[in-house]
């Protein structure tokens, strides 16, 4: 009745950073990053990828609401590393993974479809 | 069930030749049998089939006896469609028939049984304790239960290797099968409700397995030849004794089969359980010779369908001959001394067999049939699959049995068994249980068989007492409650006496028990357990209510009368009567109680699943009042049954028979101008109605012409004279007049205010006169005008009829004066002469708290009130006010005059109880309407005074004072230079004496001599007072000061401050009479529903009342006093350094605080606010903060704090908490919305008028206010939350959101904060506290404190943010460990203690733990207490799964850093399998990785219990397990380096504590280990 309109779910309102950043002031090296729009997808995802950061002592994530739609992500870092680093990292080699994942699997595909082409 | 009744009939032609092989001893069966089923009660069918193939087959049913109320479950309809679906005579076919038959019963079957059962369950009391949702529980049961039997087994043969032959052998084989068949049948009692369905083709697939089994098993289990004969005959262990009989009975001697049994070392329940058979199969024997019919024809019966289905005829004859011939009469003898010492303790498998089905015989056949089947099965199961050795796992499966019933619900069990045990007392016609004698033991016996009747099948049996044996004296229960519906008027009549008298005795006895005394009931013959009758009578399974509701529509006087009287005992009208009574002589509550019963809600998350939730209704209000709707509305008609109305009397008893429409039935009874005592139970009765809730109140109200008649009884004869039933007609309207202030309007405006209190105003006759009528009338009269008093108390409480005070007072003065004692001594009257003193003086007493304001009228004159209430004038007071200061000069009124003469060592002359009782009452009731009125001439509002003084005095206040100080009220021993012996020499005080009163006597003068105290501190506070705010007077003129006499310098100088030591003394003695107080009124509160048993019994049935007793009231009065007592001699808080003795008497003066708290009953609110006021105010949060500095720098492992708390936040905690606790507690459930379409204008207004009830929480110990009056004067238990918990102040910390619908933001971790430092401080504060002052602290269980620690967390990490508290927090965390460390036996059960579903709170703790911790450290100590060795499996493994997911298991310090000692995770090793599963998941999942390399507890955990599991405890039991998690370890190791790390360090792995020999024994020792552990690692892989 009263829930929130569907595209809230996944359009940023305006005047609203997709990503923040907040340092945690009692924690040295640990910050929060709250993802605007975001669900368990965005973050169970950074967070195991956060987890395979060895420099990555605290990595976990929670959605504060099931009816606000954002996730805080919270870091904890070796002083080697700091939050946004590892925050970076771990987003670019998500990125990377699932490239190659992509990549691979339309290289698949694509021998695949081949031979069954080829076949007929 | 069909099915058995098929069966049963099927063997009924085997008949005639059984009785030949039994009937060893030429009986006249015949004879008797005919002579049973000879009497033929009208009604029931004589059919001529039963008849004709054996005359000892109960009549079966075709019309019922009486208009009993029918649901479609009951009747004959069933028994009827079996009967003629097997006429079938063909043994031969039998075993087909029979399971064809059964499937189609069973289709029938199951409906029918189900709601039946249904019925029967007292389920639905333990909602609370034991919301029984899903079957695993009950699967883990049955296995439990087979596991056991088979345990028991073992334990016989163990017992049985060493004596001597192969014969005994056979006894276990015969045994042990039967424990089964015993288990079997309480399983069937766990999963009765899905068994039903179930049990048919159980049955049948048994039934083929039995052949196979007992051939699989034949060499495992049955070693003895006897068991090839078993496999041969494919025949029943049953039948199997008597074979075996045959073979030894030449060289068994009685004592050694009397041995074993009592040598079996096995726990209680199983000992009990076997015995049903043995005494159905022995005490068979038994009844062959005693020729007990009736029961005898099902043993038979029972006999013979088990043997003769798998026996040929051949076969048979053999066995009849061979028996008749073999048994001998030692071996009857022997067997039957065996029975009869199991049939001792056989009541409750009698009780489970009774309330399986509905009939005993039929459940019995049932575990015949299963039996053999079940005994294959379990052996299957069990032994063949599990190989022999399987001990630790069985051993762990019994194990986790007790641990699922959580403690709750054992204790839910125990009680069930004793109301179920009640099903077989036998009751005399006068009450008492005819305690079963030898003969009585034999009917037990025999009973078993047949005592499962209910209301549906009690037409199939013989009338009057027939459950088994003619012969048995008395009845039970439930046959009782059926004679009710005889057809013969002299029966019904003497039923309903039965059973009133029973309910009765159970009454007085129960009242006669000490409060809290609960559940220790041993089950020992002695003592009669009435609680349990109690509850059983009132329970849903006897139709109790029902019955009572047709019995009072009967037409036979003597019915009706005795019907009445029943219902005034269900009700409990008199002993519910003399505790309001007590209760009404009270002068601080002007409140009384509603007594429907309550029970608590349910807690939830959101409140930190603490108890004490709100009051509920058993019965929702809106289900008492059925009848005004649906008599309009047709077609509401069909939806109500019956069974509704039974159900709802099964959860309170009053509000069943409301329902069933028992108003209008009483109304016209009143009509019919009944006889006197009728008259005076209906009327007891309704006002055991009117006060069972508002609803049944506004019932009365709006029962047509309910309460005029009434009143017109009252008025019709108008002579002078008085009958009880007159007295009891004004309580009627007085408890009316309370309920609500409208009724109470409504009284008056009818008139029949006036036509009832028309005896007040009559003329004002001397004395002398009324003392000459003689006693009897004097007492008549003075119950009478008592009653009127009060029912004037009750309008002038409302605000009404005070300007009628005038007319009132010259009848009143007579009772006022203080009298001529000896002419009252000589007649004998003195009692009733001072109940209406009392009673006159509690009205002044309301009228006093009318009074307006003194200086407020003073200053503006007579203010006209904008209500239409109204105010007492001054002018009327003065006069008052001398009358009952002549009363305060104890001195001179003998009895009390010799009090003072009292002295320590005894040698007061003794008085009656009463008479002293009486006078102490009227002293305290004067007490307290003086220092009423002194409240009414201190002004409001001090700084609004000239000077801050006022400017006169009354002059009645120093008045008071000094007859105060001269009658030596108190001793002033203290006072300065005074000659303290002058006129009180030797003596002890009035004081002294209440005091020695309180603790020396009965209940009812310890409640009238606290009164008293009360009453007199308050009059000396107020006096104080006022002359404080008058003393410059004083001040001014110093140089008179010194020639005042000794009185007046007390006076001037406050008599409070004068007697401190006095009064010091005082508080310290009833701080201890609290401390024995608190814990009997928590113990009362045992189960959800507010006590045990249903209905509106005192107390609802708890032992001494519960609630319901004057322990309860005095313990409350006491509480009032030393809250009175706190509050008035607060300064001692106000020092700030203390020596130890000060820390000392601080701390008790805080504990004592804490414990009244958890006194204070519904009534007292105010109490309870007042005293958190106490609690939690500045000073004594000082208290607090310096008792935790001394605990932690005496104590050892703990660290001072390096930081104080700043003023500020002892103001913030003391704020925020007092509106926490309060807001918690102590506010009142506002049921706001409207009850959708519901009609019930009555309801509505009720539900509003629950609303003012807030007006409790003022500040003033009585509400009543000018001009405000409140609606009701009842207070209802329900929507409140007192009495608190014990754990109440945990609230503060495990709160999450509480209420909803506040508004006011509230800050949770401000709370929280406080929460913990207020509980440190009292954890800190019990350690120096005496041993006698216990602290309630010390009493909750560790669990609940870990749980709240958990709570705080779960909110959010504010609390670990700020560092002040989270170093409390730490600390606590300490202090618990030790405690863990302390008592290292007990189990933490999170999950049975707390809620069911505490794993979904774990999930969430651990989610946020992983979301939002960065692996707080005091944070990851708290989690990891949900890993410790003693939490409870399930909750260990939901954590450990939680952490896995969430993928934290490195976030934890190391094990030595964790709560309490690391051996406590450690020990004992981890045997639960899934646990062990959980861990190798993780492991091989990765989620152990960074675990291992940080070196947190987890991984020590894993590795400790793994290896410890792999490569220590080799057995075979576990060796598939071992085998596979071994593999799966291995196959995952070479993936990684890091898991290959991970795998050494697991093989090298050795518990790092006992490491004390040389260190190359170690390595040498180590290098054998390991290729010992490598050796088994392969092994295990299996060569892969």
């Amino acid at each position: 009745m009263n829930a929130p309109d569907r595209y809230e779910r996944f359009v940023v309102p305006e005047g609203v950073a997709k990503v923040s950043y907040e340092r945690d002031t009692k924690i040295i090296n640990a910050a929060s990053f709250t993802i605007e729009r975001e669900d368990h997808t965005i973050g169970n995802i950074v967070r195991m990828q956060l987890h395979r950061d060895e420099n990555v002592l605290f990595a976990g994530y929670k959605l504060p609401h099931p009816l606000k739609y954002k996730i805080i992500i919270r870091i904890h870092t070796t002083s080697q590393s700091s939050p946004m680093q590892a925050y970076n990292q771990a987003i670019n080699d998500l990125d990377k993974e699932l490239d190659h994942l992509k990549n691979a699997f339309e290289a698949e595909l694509a021998r695949h479809s081949g031979s069954q082409s080829r076949q007929y | 069930m069909k099915k058995k009744e098929n069966e049963l009939e099927k063997t009924q032609p085997t008949k005639p030749t059984v009785r030949k092989i039994f009937g060893t001893q030429q009986i006249s069966e015949d004879d008797a049998l005919s002579l049973v089923g000879g009497i033929v009660e009208k009604g029931f069918s004589d059919n001529s089939q039963f008849r004709s193939t054996g005359p000892s087959y109960a009549p079966r049913p075709t019309v019922l006896p009486f208009p009993v109320a029918r649901h479609r479950s009951h009747g004959p309809h069933w028994s009827a469609k079996v009967g003629g679906s097997n006429g079938i005579d063909d043994e031969d076919e039998e075993e087909e028939q029979d399971f064809t038959g059964m499937n189609m019963a069973a289709t029938f079957a199951n409906p029918v049984q189900r709601k039946e059962k249904k019925g029967l369950d007292f389920s639905w009391l333990r909602e609370t304790v034991n919301n029984n949702g899903g079957s695993v529980p009950h699967e883990k049961k049955r296995q439990g239960y087979l596991i056991g039997s088979n345990e028991w087994k073992g334990g016989k043969e163990a017992n049985y290797k060493n004596s001597d032959g192969s014969g005994r052998w056979i006894l276990t084989q015969d045994d042990a099968p039967l424990t089964r068949a015993d288990f079997d049948a309480k399983e069937k009692d766990v999963t009765m409700e899905d068994k039903v369905s179930i049990i048919p083709e159980e049955v049948k697939e048994k039934r083929q397995d039995v052949l196979a089994m007992a051939i699989d098993d034949g060499q495992s289990n049955f070693k003895h030849s006897a068991a090839e004969n078993f496999v041969q005959t494919k025949e029943r262990p049953r039948s199997g004794i008597i074979e075996d009989r045959e073979g030894i009975k030449g060289n068994i001697e009685p004592q050694l089969l009397n041995r074993p049994i009592k040598d079996i070392d096995v726990d209680m329940e199983m000992q009990c359980r076997p015995t049903t058979h043995f005494d159905s199969s022995f005490g068979y024997d038994k009844l062959v010779d005693k020729q007990a019919a009736t029961s005898l024809e099902s043993q038979i019966d029972l006999e013979n369908r088990a043997r003769l289905e798998k026996m040929s005829s051949d076969e048979i004859a053999e066995a009849q001959s061979e028996i008749m011939t073999k048994m001998s009469p030692k071996l009857i003898n022997a067997l039957r001394k065996r029975g009869q010492d199991k049939l001792k303790k056989q009541k409750i498998s009698v009780s489970d067999m009774g309330s399986n089905g509905s009939s005993g015989t039929e459940q019995k056949e049932k575990n015949l049939i299963n039996e053999p089947a079940m005994s294959g099965a379990s052996s299957s199961s069990h032994d063949v699959q599990k190989a022999a050795s399987a001990d630790s796992l069985i051993d762990k499966d019994n194990k986790v049995v007790p641990n699922l019933s959580s403690k709750g619900s054992s204790l839910w069990d125990s009680w069930s068994k004793r109301v179920e045990h009640v099903r077989d007392l036998r009751f005399s016609l006068d009450g008492d249980v005819f305690k079963p004698d030898f003969a009585q033991i034999l009917d037990a016996g025999t009973k078993q068989v047949h005592s499962g009747y209910s209301a549906d099948n009690v037409s199939e049996r013989d009338f009057l007492r027939t459950e088994g044996d003619p012969g048995a004296a008395g009845y039970t229960v439930k046959e009782a409650v059926a004679l009710t519906r005889s057809v013969v008027p002299g029966q019904r009549a003497l039923a309903l006496h039965l059973i009133a008298s029973i309910l009765d005795k159970a009454n007085c006895s129960i009242y006669q028990h000490q409060v809290g005394c609960n559940m220790k009931f041993a089950e020992s013959d002695e003592s009669i357990d009435w609680e349990a009758i109690w509850a059983f009578v009132l329970g849903p399974e006897p139709e109790l209510a029902l019955s009572l509701r047709i019995s009072l529509d009967d037409n036979h006087n003597s019915v009706v009368l005795a019907c009445a009287k029943a219902i005034q005992s269900v009700l409990s009208c008199d002993i519910n009567e003399s505790f309001f009574n007590i209760s009404e002589k009270i002068p601080t509550y002007s409140q009384d109680l509603f007594t429907a019963p309550v029970f608590r809600s349910k807690p939830d998350i959101d409140s930190g699943f603490l108890r004490g939730g709100f009051w509920k209704y058993n019965t929702k209000p809106s289900n008492i009042l059925r009848f005004d709707e649906d008599t309009i509305d047709d077609k509401s008609d069909g939806e109500h049954t019956i069974q509704d109305d039974i159900v709802v009397a099964g959860q309170d008893i009053a509000a069943g028979l409301v329902r069933m429409g028992i108003l209008p039935r009483i109304c016209y009874l009143l009509e019919t101008s009944p006889s006197p005592p009728l008259e005076e139970c209906l009327i007891s009765i309704l006002i055991a109605i009117a006060r069972h809730s508002p609803t049944c109140a506004a019932a009365i109200i709006n029962c047509d012409r309910l309460v005029q008649t009434v009143a017109n009884r009252f008025a019709a004869n108008e002579q002078i004279e008085i009958y009880p039933c007159k007295i009891k007609s004004v309580k009627l309207l007085k408890v009316l007049a309370r309920v609500e202030k409208k009724n109470c309007i409504m009284l008056i405006k009818n008139g029949i205010f006036h036509k009832v209190t028309w005896h007040l105003y009559r003329y004002p006759f001397s004395l002398d006169q009324w003392v000459k009528s003689g006693r009897d009338v004097c007492k008549l009269s003075s119950a009478l005008l008592v009653e009127q008093l009060r029912f004037c108390k009750v309008c002038i409480q409302f605000g009404y009829g005070i300007s009628q005070f005038p007319d009132l007072f010259p009848s009143l003065s007579i009772w006022l004066n203080v009298p001529t004692f000896p002419k009252l001594i000589e007649n004998n009257v003195i009692i009733e002469f001072a109940a209406i003193t009392k009673e006159a003086y509690l009205l002044l007493d309301a009228l006093a708290s009318r009074l307006p304001n003194f200086y407020l009228q003073m200053h503006q004159g007579m203010e006209v009130n904008a209500e239409d209430t109204e105010v007492w004038a001054w002018s009327q007071v003065g006069p008052i006010i001398d009358l009952a200061i002549e009363w305060t000069k104890v001195k001179s009124i003998p009895y009390i005059s010799g009090f003072l003469d009292w002295d320590e060592a005894g040698g007061y002359f003794i008085l009656q109880d009463s008479e002293v009782n009486c006078l102490l009452w009227i002293i305290s009731s004067v007490m307290h309407m003086l220092s009423n009125v002194l409240k009414a001439a201190t002004p409001d509002d001090v700084k609004s005074l000239y000077n801050g003084h006022v400017p006169w005095l009354p002059e009645f206040v120093p008045k008071i004072g000094l007859e105060i100080i001269r009658n030596g009220f108190m001793s002033f021993s203290g006072v300065n230079g005074m000659a303290s012996d002058d006129n009180t020499a030797g003596s002890g005080s009035f004081l002294g004496y209440l005091c020695h009163l309180r603790q020396k006597s009965g209940h009812e003068t310890s409640i009238s001599s606290t009164c008293c105290l009360h009453g007199l501190v308050q009059v000396v506070a107020s006096v104080d007072k006022l002359i404080h705010l008058a003393k410059h007077e004083f001040q001014n003129a110093s140089a008179e000061y010194q020639n005042f006499t000794r009185d007046d310098k007390i006076l001037a100088e406050g008599i409070f401050h004068s007697s401190l030591v006095e009064l010091g003394a005082l508080l310290s003695s009833f701080m201890k009479l609290i401390s024995n107080g608190w814990q009997c009124i928590q113990s009362i509160e045992m189960f959800g529903r507010g006590g045990p048993s249903p209905g509106v019994g005192v107390g609802w049935g708890s032992p001494g009342g519960g609630y319901w007793s004057t322990t309860t009231l005095l313990a409350q009065q006491d509480a009032r006093l030393v809250m009175y007592l706190l509050e008035n001699t607060q300064n001692a808080f106000a020092k700030d350094l203390l020596t130890d003795e000060e820390v000392c008497f601080t701390m008790q003066r805080i504990n004592s605080a804490v414990k009244a708290c958890m006194i204070a009953g519904p009534r007292d609110g105010a109490v309870v606010d007042k005293l958190l006021d106490i609690l939690l105010q500045v000073p004594v949060l000082k208290h607090l903060d310096f008792g935790i500095r001394r605990f932690l720098s005496h104590r050892e492992g703990f660290r001072p704090f390096g930081w104080k708390y700043e003023e500020e936040e002892y103001l913030l905690f003391a704020n925020v908490l007092s509106t926490h606790f309060k807001n918690r507690w102590l506010s009142v459930k506002n049921k706001l919305k409207t009850t959708g379409n519901h009609k019930h204008v009555n309801c509505k207004r009720h539900k509003k008028g629950s609303l003012p009830l807030e007006t409790i929480h003022e500040d003033t110990d009585r509400p009543l206010t000018v001009g405000q009056g409140p609606t009701s004067l009842i207070m209802e238990w329900a929507h409140q939350r007192l009495h608190l918990p014990i754990h109440w102040f945990l609230s503060a910390i495990s709160t999450i959101q509480y209420e909803k619908n506040i508004d006011i933001p509230v800050d949770f971790v401000e709370i929280a904060r406080g929460g913990l430092f207020f509980l440190l401080g009292i954890e800190a504060m019990s350690t120096f506290v005496a041993v006698e002052f216990q602290s309630p602290v010390n009493n909750i269980p560790i669990v609940w404190k870990l749980h709240a620690l958990s709570v705080t967390l779960l909110g959010g990490m504010g609390v670990l943010e700020e560092e002040k508290s989270r170093d409390v927090y730490e600390t606590l965390q300490d202090v618990y460990g030790k405690v863990l460390e302390k008592f290292n036996m007990e189990s933490l059960y999170f999950q049975s203690e707390i809620h069911e579903s505490y794993s979904t709170f774990i999930e969430n703790l651990v989610e946020q733990f992983a979301a939002v911790s960065y692996g707080d450290v005091v944070f990851a100590r708290q989690v990891a207490i949900y890993l410790h060795r003693r939490v409870e499996a399930p909750v260990r493994l939901a954590t450990w799964n939680a952490l896995s997911n969430a993928r934290v298991l490195e976030l934890f310090p190391p094990l030595e850093k964790c709560i309490a000692k690391g051996d406590g995770y450690l020990e004992p090793v981890e045997d639960d399998e899934r646990i062990l599963e959980a861990y190798v998941k993780s492991w091989v999942s990765g989620a152990l990785d960074r675990a291992a390399t940080r070196r947190s507890a987890t991984f020590t955990l894993v590795l400790h219990h793994l290896s410890s599991f792999l490569f220590e405890n080799v057995c075979d039991s576990t060796r598939t397990l071992r085998n596979k998690l071994a593999r799966s370890l291995l196959r995952d190791c070479p993936r990684k380096e890091q898991r290959q790390n991970m795998l050494m360090k697991l093989i090298q792995y050795k518990k790092s504590i006992p490491c004390a020999e040389p260190i190359s024994d170690v390595a040498s020792s180590l290098q054998i280990c390991l290729g010992k552990r490598f050796q088994l690692l392969k092994e295990s892989c299996e060569g892969n």
